[in-house]
């Protein structure tokens, strides 16, 4: 019996509100491939994120003067400048609440932690320590949130083509499909946009009675196209190739399936896709 | 239904050694994923034990070089392709060492069956 095959490529996302920094320092909770689709390795000092195909964005929850490392002048979400002029300090290094900061420099980061741990460095250290100086660093507060996001497919972030047994692309036939769940996610990604999350169940690919999950975290209420697209997919009589319901190439490049019209456009506000077991 | 045939061995007495030659059903295949940079792997029911899956492996160029990164997404088209093939014969081969036959972007040196 044919069935079409639907593809999922691999994008880790890592929404984490409510850090509490400890003496200034913000340490994120682990990410793994189960809660994020990520395991960055250790990172070195030296090395900027953005080189390892993930980023590290912080997203101010509340207005604190003089926290923001020098280096960064510009909201990564709107392109303005982070000079307020209603605020008497109008500095870039205070921050207001929405304002969306890319963690673009390796010396944002304290190296040292384990797999799967990014922590990020204050601004009020003196001696410009790595991680904790006034041009890199980010003294965070309880309010704010960071997400940790890939950008292209690459070893690095751990759910790589290489990365030991993690693979990134995974093709299932829809007969194997057992069903669509929605998570409890409530969370925002950087741009403002209110999340959801499905899990997406098929068939394990080892026999063993159990079922693998395609986690996808997207735009909140996207749940019933999701399940509509799902269906178009199973019922859209192409055999001779997988369709792709979500994909992110080295080049940074995605593709996607769209909503039930299969689109090819994100009509579901994919911010998120990974499997959750190796 | 259609079947698959998939061959590892050049050798035409090692036909009957374990983990050279399987037949199987279009319908048992639980996935097709990419596993590293050169390998893509099929896997399906086990024959001999249901809780398990035997494994076909397919080598490929690298899909982490810039020229030929699609490649894995391209021998999974190829592999979907064959299984849902509609082949008068009632069976697709997948590949075949012996008579070299194998899916557009494979390479077979390294390509192989794994049984449960």
């Amino acid at each position: 019996m044919k069935t079409p095959y639907i593809y999922f490529g691999t994008k880790g996302y890592f929404n984490t509100p409510g850090v509490a920094p400890t003496s200034n320092v913000a340490a994120l909770a682990t990410m793994s491939i189960s809660n994020s689709g990520l395991l960055p390795a250790s990172k070195a000092n030296s090395v900027d994120p953005a080189t390892l195909g993930y980023r590290v964005v912080h997203v101010a929850g509340n207005d604190v003067d003089d926290v923001r490392g020098s280096l960064y002048t510009n909201d990564f979400v709107t392109g303005a400048l982070f000079n307020d002029p209603d605020d008497s300090d109008v500095n870039q290094d205070d921050k207001f609440t929405g304002q969306v900061t890319n963690l673009s420099d390796a010396g944002a980061f304290i190296a040292g932690s384990a797999n799967g741990v990014i922590t990020i460095g204050d601004n009020t250290a003196t001696g410009g320590s790595v991680g904790s100086d006034a041009t890199n660093g980010f003294t965070m507060t309880t309010d704010d949130t960071v997400i940790v996001e890939q950008f292209k497919r690459n070893d690095a972030p751990g759910n790589g083509p290489s990365a030991g047994e993690l693979s990134s692309a995974y093709a299932y036939p829809m007969c194997n499909f057992r069903g669509a769940n929605p998570v409890a996610y409530a969370k925002t990604h950087y741009d403002g946009t209110v999340l959801d999350q499905t899990d997406l169940h098929f068939t394990s690919t080892v026999g063993d009675g159990t079922t693998h999950i395609i986690r996808v975290i997207h735009t909140a209420g996207k749940y019933p196209e999701l399940v509509k697209t799902m269906e178009a997919i199973a019922n859209c009589g192409i055999y001779n190739r997988a369709i792709t319901f979500y994909d992110l190439d080295i080049n940074g490049v995605e593709t996607f399936a769209g909503g039930p019209s299969l689109s090819n456009q994100n009509d579901l506000g994919i911010v998120g896709c990974w499997r959750t077991v190796a | 239904m259609k079947y698959l045939i998939a061959n590892d061995t050049s050798v035409l007495a090692d036909l009957d050694n374990t983990d050279e030659l399987l037949m199987f059903g279009q319908n048992r295949i639980l996935n097709v994923e990419s596993f590293d940079d050169t390998t893509t792997r099929i896997q399906i029911q086990g024959q001999r034990d249901t809780d398990d899956n035997d494994i076909l492996t397919l080598k490929h160029a690298d899909k982490s070089a810039a020229a030929t990164h699609k490649v894995e997404r391209n021998i999974i088209d190829d592999a979907v392709s064959a299984i849902n093939s509609d082949s008068r014969l009632g069976f697709t081969v997948l590949f075949d060492a012996l008579n070299n036959v194998k899916l557009p972007n494979q390479v077979l040196s390294g390509s192989s069956v794994t049984e449960d």
